[in-house]
């Protein structure tokens, strides 16, 4: 909760495109408020999708607004102060640009996995044993198990690790290292 | 409760609406809730009547598979927990008994949930009992659940959102609280806190498109930086502004993309840095207003440390060589200096010593210069050059960049490989692509007689050094070309010189290796042809680039040879055989070492020269 206070523009953001999905998904939003005192800091409380494809939707549409984001704005500070040397000495309002960059960025990648919830439940919808109407049904639900599975694997990791503030570690850990051995 | 299943996470959900484990018993809890549901239902508009259907339908689905876990369930756990829940249900029995409709399907259903249920945390169909609600709501509170849902007097569950209306089956509010709770809006301010978000990433997303080129050659920089490999860090690095240029060239240097698309002062120190390493400071000093271009870079150089000392070095040089102005332009003003000159010259020099701005470290190097371009004899020149090394371990600067590989030289020379070897090694570890090091162990391999270890020494230069094709580079080239030489493949070594040239045909080292080929081999006129390229090449190169590396006593050495054997007895019947006499009186004067003069004067044939010792002339 003391890391996503930290980096809370990324926590709000992620709680609005959490609602924004909620709303396309028709999902019920219990409570709307993005910087909450608790576990569920940058999250919405909603109720839990009903098919496999909505579950799928409400677990990773919002982490791909915030990763792309994220990515975005992180490689763009670490690009120009570690690689291309900018510094205060060639422009103070740019090197501040690209400081701001950093913690944007870093602040959405700390946000960027679903809460376990979603992704949990949509492992169940998705890797439960079930009856298929035909084989044909069957066919493409393997395939797209298949296919879906690195990244429901991935997020599903990604969000265990949000909680316990690995992804946080982890970042801090990215820029000290860039410090020592790049600058 | 740790959600590790979707099973548990619908237990949580939809803990508050009794699923009924016994089969038996939900039947009549169906029918019960099926009289109670018709009510609720017949009040649902038709499209909700269907939809209340089809949730209907889930959530007896779910109670299946509810069921079936539960019937899985330890039955240790649930007998524990049996005896404790008698005693609750015999006291919500004596309450809820008064109040209940259907009191005794109420207690079946109350008898089987204690059975089974209560190690879940399953909340049961239970009339207002405060010490258990209380006891839900703790346990709702330690496991991060929601609020217990209420209840009415009938026993049917009230919305937590409205705390009014019923809840219908398979759902968690009324029908009035989901859809309003659907039809939340998004607040106004994080929409337009989100869209300048995505509109600004998109601005970052062109911009770091726009900068990954200039920003992976400088990785690659960094990359090979930190392998010690700094001439290919250095070409990464220099390839960056040139890049930057071009981009900005290609977007119609919009100001506010080149304000973004710029390299800053910390790469031009890196630059500077592996300039220092690869020459020297003074080159790296002198060369500075070139390689400081960016915006902050006037600032930068005078806040940075590490340059004000390199700029310190570049003074003190400066005015050690303005203390010697008057015996170095005596010196520039001779022909051909000889000894006598030189002892002038070198005593002239003397006298300055211990003088103001004068370093002694500097002022013994320029003597050594002097003793070399007034070709004193070997002996005098190291000893100037053993004063350079003791006064250089004394001082408390770092003077490597000044003496270091004419001092491995001159050990190697001396016979001495048990004290060049050690610093030798150090050089190859500090910087892979160092040719000179390489170079000097590998003839000290072949003087052992290794060829091996100096075929590894070769072939590990050639590994670091390829070029971005995967070829060899100019100087990997010429070390092997030395190695086939020692190794006797004279022809091998004479094919890889044109497929040499045809890559890098600047190099003088490659045709003065083919010269000692000839030598060997006893073809005199080519001999001299090949020393008559080289020296040609290193004209060029000091004449267009300023650079005088090629000049080198070796090959100074092999041009003379060549062309006395050529007059003597070669043919003459070459191209440039017009200028052996030119060049043999440019020569006059000079000494060539003990292996020329053995040569010369007929103690020894050029083939058995090169064929012993480390197989060249010097």
């Amino acid at each position: 909760m003391i890391t996503k206070f930290i980096l809370f523009p990324g926590a709000y953001l992620r709680g609005f495109f959490e609602q924004m999905t909620c709303k396309i998904l028709h999902l019920e939003t219990e409570t709307t408020g993005y910087l909450r005192a608790d576990e569920s800091i940058g999250h919405v409380e909603h109720t839990l999708a009903t098919t496999t494809a909505s579950s799928w939707f409400m677990a990773t549409l919002p982490g791909f607004f915030t990763f792309n984001m994220g990515i975005t704005f992180f490689a763009l500070g670490l690009m120009n102060i570690f690689y291309l040397g900018i510094t205060p000495y060639d422009s103070i309002p740019l090197f501040i640009v690209y400081c701001v960059a950093i913690y944007f960025g870093a602040s959405l990648l700390d946000s960027a996995f679903p809460m376990t919830d979603d992704i949990i439940c949509f492992w169940g919808y998705a890797y439960r044993r079930r009856e298929h109407k035909n084989i044909l049904t069957k066919i493409l639900s393997i395939i797209l198990k298949v296919l879906l599975f690195p990244f429901a694997l991935i997020t599903r990791i990604g969000a265990f690790c949000e909680k316990y503030c690995i992804n946080f570690l982890l970042l801090a850990a990215i820029v000290v290292l860039h410090i020592i051995f790049v600058l | 409760m740790n959600c590790r299943t979707i099973d548990d996470i619908i237990e949580r959900k939809y803990a508050e609406r009794v699923i009924c484990l016994d089969n038996d018993n939900r039947k009549d809890i169906n029918e019960a809730d099926g009289s109670e549901n018709t009510e609720a239902k017949a009040d649902l508009p038709d499209e909700d009547k269907e939809a209340q259907s089809s949730a209907d339908e889930e959530l007896s689905e779910n109670g299946e598979k509810y069921s079936e876990k539960r019937e899985t369930d330890d039955d240790n756990s649930e007998a524990e927990n049996a005896a404790e829940e008698n005693e609750t249900v015999e006291n919500e029995a004596d309450e809820g008994n008064e109040t209940d409709e259907d009191g005794q399907s109420q207690e079946e259903a109350e008898n089987s949930d204690e059975e089974d249920s209560q190690a879940e945390g399953t909340e049961s169909e239970e009339p207002e009992d405060t010490e258990n609600e209380t006891a839900e709501t703790d346990e709702n509170a330690e496991n991060g659940e929601e609020e217990a849902p209420e209840e009415n007097e009938q026993g049917e569950i009230i919305c937590t959102a409205c705390h009014k209306n019923t809840v219908a089956n398979g759902h968690k509010y009324c029908r009035k609280c989901e859809k309003k709770l659907v039809k939340v809006k998004l607040p106004f301010l994080p929409c337009l806190i989100a869209l300048v978000s995505i509109l600004v990433s998109l601005f970052a997303l062109l911009i770091v498109c726009l900068d990954s080129a200039p920003a992976l050659q400088a990785f690659q920089g960094d990359y090979y930086r930190a392998k010690h490999n700094y001439y290919a860090a250095y070409t990464g690095y220099s390839g960056v502004e040139d890049t930057i240029s071009q981009i900005n060239e290609s977007m119609g240097s919009v100001p506010v993309i080149s304000t973004f698309v710029a390299k800053g002062s910390n790469l031009d120190m890196k630059i500077y840095d592996l300039l220092v390493k690869i020459y020297n400071p003074l080159q790296a000093e002198q060369s500075k207003s070139y390689i400081f271009t960016s915006a902050g870079a006037e600032k930068y150089m005078a806040k940075s440390k590490q340059l004000s000392k390199y700029s310190e070095i570049y003074s003190v040089y400066e005015s050690t060589y303005n203390a010697l102005t008057d015996p170095l332009t005596e010196l520039s003003t001779l022909e051909n200096p000889t000894a006598k000159d030189a002892a002038g010259i070198l005593a002239q020099m003397e006298k300055v010593r211990g003088q103001k701005g004068v370093d002694n470290v500097l002022l013994d190097y320029f003597m050594y210069n002097v003793a070399g371009a007034c070709s004193l004899d070997d002996e005098t020149k190291y000893k100037y050059l053993d004063m350079v090394a003791d006064d250089a371990k004394k001082s408390s600067e770092n003077y490597d960049w000044l003496y270091l590989e004419d001092y491995i030289a001159s050990l190697v020379a001396r016979d001495r490989d048990d004290e060049a070897v050690p610093l030798i090694e150090a050089q190859m570890k500090e910087d892979v692509s160092n040719y000179e090091p390489y170079r000097q162990r590998t003839r000290i391999y072949v003087k052992q007689k290794d060829l091996d270890k100096a075929e590894d020494v070769v072939k590990e230069y050639c590994d670091n050094n390829r070029t971005s094709e995967g070829e060899l580079s100019d100087y990997s080239y010429a070390l092997v070309m030395y190695l086939y030489r020692c190794q006797g493949k004279y022809d091998v070594m004479l094919d890889l010189l044109s497929q040499a040239e045809e890559t890098y045909n600047l190099i003088p080292e490659f045709n003065r290796q083919a010269a000692l080929v000839y030598l060997i081999k006893g073809d005199y006129d080519n001999a001299f042809e090949q020393a008559f390229s080289a020296e040609n090449k290193a004209y060029y190169r000091y004449s267009y680039y300023s650079d005088s590396s090629g000049y080198t006593e070796e090959l100074n050495a092999t041009v003379y040879l060549c062309t006395y054997l050529c007059k003597e007895k070669g043919k003459k019947n070459t191209d440039n055989a017009q200028y052996i006499d030119e060049i043999m009186s440019s020569y006059k004067g000079q000494e060539f070492g003990e292996t020329v003069d053995s040569i010369v004067s007929g103690k020894v044939t050029p083939k058995e020269a090169l064929t012993k010792g480390v197989c060249d002339l010097k």
